[in-house]
């Protein structure tokens, strides 16, 4: 291939959509279903804590134990998003690591007396 | 560069290519640690046990917190470790989030959004924690949360234990009682409930000669004791494995296919 503006291009383009695809597809996958579970969760919590009230405190739980599961669901909402954010990065390391790659195979015979 | 001449650009272009080229791969993320999948997957094997025990027993002797304080301390240990390796490993870049999401995030979050995570005002490889290493912290702040539920906040009524399980010995010594003292008073007498049955609080005295330690069985029934109720253990089952999970779903997709 012909070492131009237009062929880097092309081949940065194409091997960055292939990187990306996977990756995002792993987000799009696990970000979700993650924010589903928290939302039942919270609606869990509210529910014990009104059913600890209305049973004199034989069912659910007390109102102190619903505000520190809250605190933890919190930080689980703060790991999804840091795992989110690691996947971004992750997805972002592979795709430039792929394309510098894929430069590397395509122009080597223009490249190799320099490298 | 404007003022340049075409092949002096072409070279600086080549140059500038080889460079980034000549260099090892890009590394925002530390490499996948076979290690650290497999202290997690431990570790939530220990938690989901722990959490699921300590419920089952909630209002027994054996399911308060000062019977599980162990575990606690096998917890951390695991979980302190993995910290340990991933800090190690951290490539020093920390866990930012690209600008555009990280300002999103932050129109949401406000004030609460980890500092880590915006990536900016970060001057020091301390405060730049690996997006594994802020995982991992986050479990175990998890774990202490619910160390301090089980220790300090949830409260069940005493019970007694399965009655079937307790064993009478035959012997009813002055020997055999020291040991049954030591081995069951705690566990048994002292959750034994005021609505069991006259006639077992009589044998239990009549065969170990414990009618002046009838004060303790009825001080036992009226006090509740640490424990983690049943629907608190579904919950914080529920929220510590999300956290867990996180690692996990970050470290299977830093596997390359060899791995």
């Amino acid at each position: 291939m012909e070492f131009n503006k237009a062929n880097l291009l092309k081949t940065m383009k194409s091997e960055a959509i292939t990187a990306f695809g996977d990756g995002w597809e792993e987000i799009k996958a696990y970000a979700p279903i993650e924010f589903e579970k928290m939302a039942v969760q919270l609606v869990n919590i509210t529910k014990n804590v009104a059913l600890y009230k209305s049973s004199d405190k034989k069912k659910g739980f007390s109102p102190a134990t619903g505000k520190a599961l809250l605190k933890m669901q919190r930080t689980a909402m703060e790991s999804v998003f840091i795992a989110v954010t690691g996947l971004i990065l992750l997805t972002i390391q592979k795709a430039i690591n792929a394309i510098f790659k894929v430069l590397k195979d395509a122009f080597q015979t223009v490249l190799k007396g320099i490298l | 560069m404007t003022n340049l001449q075409p092949r002096t650009k072409n070279c600086i272009t080549i140059l500038a290519l080889s460079l980034l080229m000549a260099c090892t791969s890009v590394q925002f993320v530390a490499p996948y640690d076979e290690g650290i999948y497999t202290g997690i997957t431990e570790y939530k094997e220990l938690l989901n046990k722990h959490i699921k025990d300590a419920s089952v027993m909630n209002g027994l002797q054996s399911g308060s917190f000062e019977e599980n304080q162990i575990r606690y301390n096998e917890l951390e240990v695991k979980i302190d470790l993995l910290i340990d390796r991933a800090r190690l490993q951290s490539t020093g870049s920390g866990c930012s989030l690209v600008p555009a999401l990280a300002d999103r995030m932050s129109l949401h979050l406000r004030d609460d959004m980890p500092a880590d995570l915006l990536g900016a005002e970060i001057t020091e490889d301390d405060n730049s924690y690996g997006c594994t290493e802020m995982l991992l912290r986050n479990v175990r702040s998890q774990l202490d949360q619910l160390k301090t539920i089980h220790r300090e906040i949830d409260r069940c009524e005493r019970r007694s234990p399965n009655i079937d399980s307790v064993v009478f010995p035959e012997d009813s010594s002055a020997a055999n009682l020291s040991n049954v003292i030591d081995e069951a008073v705690d566990e048994v007498l002292g959750t034994l409930k005021s609505s069991i049955k006259l006639a077992v609080i009589e044998h239990i005295e009549t065969n170990f000669n414990l009618s002046g330690d009838s004060s303790v069985i009825e001080g036992a029934s009226a006090e509740d004791i640490s424990c983690l109720r049943i629907p608190t253990a579904q919950l914080a089952l529920d929220i510590s494995n999300q956290s867990i999970n996180a690692v996990w779903v970050l470290e299977n997709a830093k596997k390359t296919p060899e791995e």
